[in-house]
């Protein structure tokens, strides 16, 4: 499945490449991901946001393109690896907990944007 | 032209204790202009155009508290607001209600408060799994919306950018609605970190589903439980409120330690009136958090002068453990009653 995700590298490149259209060289700044080592990301949303930062770069006013990656849900479950290592480095103990972490929702990032357009997947809520 | 009411306590309220908005409604300030609760937090959220958690209360049913003790009033929906907004996926959030079934009165025993000291009453307590969605079954009982978290079905209100908290016990939602007499507010304190994690078995709890049962111990998190909380602001009850609950419980046959979650409050009180505690149930694990605020068994196994229902409430504030630095506050100066004109 090679070319259904991309990998984390590609993902960030491309990014910056978008910044570099319509005649444009806008710095993109990602935050997010930053405790991503390796990743494969969906090849599909990479193109969406690629478009995303490409049609932002169509825009006079825009100088400066910021990206946040978190979570949909911004409640996540995390699984913590405690690992105690020897002198070797080899890994004596492990323990395993949960941890629930809760972030700032989207809007902290865009309440005072002057357009929202959301192309998120949308959870269908039958509660709603 | 209608009208939709609500309760303020804002931040900064009770000398500045209060780090955090809180917005308290009336069920019936809602269904009776015909709004659905989502559409009053909508509405609300407009008008307040700020942080704060909503918690939507029907006063004329029960819950329970986390360490099993069941209060007259329930909290039915929550939410958090923000920049005007409810965040559509995870804003807002109903509680489902819980059906009378002998099901759930053979698995729980503190629910035998239910049918003895609150008969027909409806129950809520917390979201169900199809309430959660689209959250996991596994994830906080929380609504988020922008910097407010609002968590374990409306007792912990979190501002996660500034990282300021405030515990709102169950007691004192119901003094705050009631808008009568005092709460008290201080830190939470060692007693009241190890005491909230003294919870029952209860199926879709307000905190937990079927997690863990009285005598055991949900922090489990030995000589570290005593501050997972305690340098947090709480809002609850002032001490005799809770304690009338507290040995209403105890009047039924109720044990702390096998029906009733070992919190020190509890404890304190079923040891001053001299009411069997089921020592040998309480886990190991509870123990080692109990001892660390010098709960020990030996303690409570030293005999004591028996007190009446009217002595222990007269002495609730030196007997009832928990909160460092508590204050009373008239509920009447700390709320604020806000109007919308819709």
């Amino acid at each position: 499945m090679r070319f259904m995700h991309t990998r984390l590298p590609d993902f960030l490149r491309k990014m910056s490449e978008a910044g570099k259209t319509n005649g444009k060289n806008i710095d993109v700044s990602i935050t997010g991901l930053e405790q991503f080592k390796t990743a494969k990301l969906a090849s599909a949303s990479c193109g969406m946001i690629e478009e995303d930062i490409s049609n932002l770069t169509k825009l006079d006013s825009v100088e400066k393109i910021e990206i946040k990656v978190m979570p949909q849900l911004p409640l996540a479950l995390y699984t913590v690896i405690v690992n105690g290592l020897d002198k070797n480095g080899d890994i004596e103990r492990t323990y395993l907990e949960t941890e629930y972490i809760s972030e700032p929702g989207p809007e902290y990032y865009y309440h005072n944007s002057k357009e929202v357009i959301d192309h998120r997947v949308k959870f269908n809520n039958p509660n709603n | 032209m209608a009208e939709l009411k609500y309760k303020l306590i804002p931040k900064g309220a009770a000398e500045g204790r209060v780090p955090v908005s809180m917005i308290f409604v009336d069920k019936k300030d809602i269904t009776s202009i015909g709004l659905s609760y989502r559409q009053a937090c909508e509405i609300i959220a407009k008008s307040y155009n700020g942080p704060a958690s909503i918690d939507i209360i029907d006063m004329d049913a029960v819950t329970v508290s986390s360490d099993g003790i069941m209060l007259d009033f329930a909290v039915v929906a929550i939410a958090s607001c923000d920049y005007g907004l409810i965040n559509k996926d995870v804003g807002f959030m109903e509680i489902s209600e819980m059906p009378y079934s002998q099901k759930l009165l053979d698995e729980e025993p503190h629910m035998k408060q239910w049918d003895l000291l609150h008969p027909g009453k409806r129950l809520y307590r917390g979201p169900n799994r199809n309430d959660k969605f689209p959250r996991n079954a596994l994830d906080e009982t929380e609504t988020i919306t922008g910097r407010i978290a609002n968590n374990n079905t409306g007792s912990e209100v979190l501002d996660v950018v500034n990282m300021e908290e405030i515990l709102i016990m169950a007691p004192g939602i119901f003094q705050i609605m009631k808008n009568e007499g005092e709460v008290l507010i201080g830190i939470a304190g060692p007693e009241v970190s190890v005491g909230i994690g003294m919870i029952v078995f209860e199926t879709d709890g307000r905190i937990f589903n079927r997690a863990y049962g009285a005598g055991q111990t949900g922090h489990n998190s030995g000589i570290y439980a005593k501050t997972v909380k305690s340098d947090y602001p709480a809002i609850t009850a002032v001490k005799k409120d809770f304690a009338s609950y507290v040995i209403d419980a105890l009047d039924i046959g109720l044990v702390p330690g096998k029906d009733l979650g070992c919190s020190p409050a509890i404890l304190a009180i079923a040891k001053a009136m001299g009411y069997t505690i089921d020592y040998d149930n309480i886990s190991e694990r509870a123990w080692i958090e109990l001892d660390s605020i010098g709960i020990t068994r030996q303690y409570l196994e030293t005999p004591n002068k028996i007190l009446t229902r009217e002595e222990l409430l007269k002495k609730a504030d030196d007997i009832v453990p928990g909160m460092s630095d508590g204050k009373k506050f008239a509920v009447a100066s700390i709320v604020k009653e806000c109007v919308i004109e819709l």
